[in-house]
């Protein structure tokens, strides 16, 4: 799962949103680092409605347009909570072990001319 | 009372133009209104990242909604487009006997007539009835045998009978199913004549002067045609292997009495046939294998259904 993907599912998680608070709430989440722009918030939305993982839950009409808000299915929350967990274990393999770097380990001299 | 659209709405509705019509139909208001929230106040301008993410989705929605037939329908599709070209690149010399550009012809009532059976058949497939588009093929066979028959055509008809028979039969086998060509396909088979006329400019252009080498502007028709479909290929590979399909066809049906007859004309031309096909296979091969490709999911549709 891409990381827009992610954050997308993951702005869900609270409840439904419609596009600009997904869009807000995903940099909030990702601490500003995922700044969704519009067609890639809208394509990935298509994208998470045909599997299933996204649906649309209301349509309002607001200053003369359409606002729709999405929400998580339960496919959804699965696929979101398997990616979660799928990261944490990567994680782990990092966090748990200490870490040796290359500067303390006896190695070949650089070649002088 | 609605207020009239900003400058910024107004840019941004253009760039929406990258989506199908039927997208922007269900979605066009909402992205707008998301595009209008998330931009700073007094831009009039789309930023740079929008702009390209709404163009990179409006290429995805496209694909998504040429996938939707399946790869079968697909496939029935291109070859029927293929062959609906062919045929116009088959009934173009008609229109040269009808105006007189063909020497040794002139307007008649056969090769008019033949002329416009012709046409009716190349744009048979988008009326959706098998049984339409065989009736026309029929008529226009006829046509073309008794004209062959009567030496009428003045040198036009370029392909056999019988082979003229062959593509007809398989046209008509084809038509009639139940998704059927889109509309905003229907200018394709004039391409190849509209190609030929911009291709004889570019000649006249490049080397003005009375003498005109027909090879050099079939070949700067064929890479105004290559420009043109390396750019659809982004979007949809159906219009783009059934040109390379064309045109292949009409190169091997064009060579192939040569060969029968041990005609030396093919050697002379043979440069010219192998750089249509290397101008033709590389659109043809992805074309092909985009067509062909195991499709995972059907596509999402335009908008979420409540």
């Amino acid at each position: 799962m891409r990381e827009p993907t992610y954050f997308v599912l993951a702005s869900l998680l609270r409840g439904p949103l419609h596009g600009y608070a997904i869009i807000k709430r995903a940099e909030q989440l990702s601490d500003g680092r995922v700044r969704l722009a519009t067609g890639t918030l809208y394509t990935a939305l298509d994208r998470l409605t045909a599997d299933g993982q996204v649906r649309l839950v209301s349509e309002e009409t607001v200053a003369g347009r359409v606002r729709r808000s999405y929400g998580l299915t339960e496919s959804g929350a699965a696929a979101l909570r398997a990616e979660a967990k799928r990261m944490a274990e990567a994680a782990r393999v990092v966090t748990s072990s200490e870490i040796k770097s290359v500067a303390g380990l006896p190695g070949l001299k650089p070649r002088t001319a | 009372m609605s207020q009239a659209p900003g400058k910024l709405e107004r840019r941004a509705r253009a760039l929406l133009r990258a989506y199908p019509a039927e997208y922007r139909h269900g979605r066009a208001e909402e992205i707008i209104g998301t595009l209008l929230e998330a931009s700073p106040p007094g831009r009039s301008y789309p930023a740079t990242r929008e702009a390209w993410s709404l163009i990179a989705g409006g290429r995805h929605a496209r694909a998504a909604r040429n996938r939707r037939p399946g790869a079968k329908a697909n496939v029935r599709l291109a070859l029927l487009l293929g062959i609906s070209i062919y045929l116009s690149f088959y009934f173009v010399p008609f229109a040269g006997s009808a105006l007189g550009f063909v020497p040794g012809s002139g307007a008649s009532w056969l090769t008019d007539t033949t002329l416009a059976a012709g046409a009716a058949v190349a744009l048979a497939p988008w009326l959706g009835s098998r049984a339409a588009t065989a009736g026309l093929a029929f008529s226009a066979g006829v046509l073309v045998a008794y004209g062959d028959l009567r030496g009428s055509h003045g040198g036009a008809a370029t392909m056999s009978v019988a082979e003229l028979l062959i593509v007809m039969t398989a046209f008509a086998a084809l038509s009639g199913g139940s998704v059927r060509l889109p509309r905003s396909w229907l200018w394709l088979p004039g391409a190849f004549p509209l190609a030929l006329v911009a291709g004889r400019l570019l000649s006249t252009l490049r080397a003005p002067g009375p003498a005109l080498d027909w090879s050099v502007v079939v070949l700067d028709a064929l890479l105004l045609l290559a420009v043109v479909v390396v750019c659809w290929l982004v979007t949809d590979a159906r219009p783009a292997f059934a040109l390379c399909l064309a045109v292949l066809l009409q190169a091997v049906t064009t060579t192939l009495p040569e060969l029968a007859y041990g005609d030396y004309f093919l050697i002379d031309h043979l440069e010219f046939f192998l750089v249509v096909f290397a101008i033709v296979l590389p659109i043809l091969l992805p074309a092909a294998w985009l067509l062909l490709r195991r499709q995972k999911t059907p596509g999402p549709p335009p908008y979420p259904e409540p």
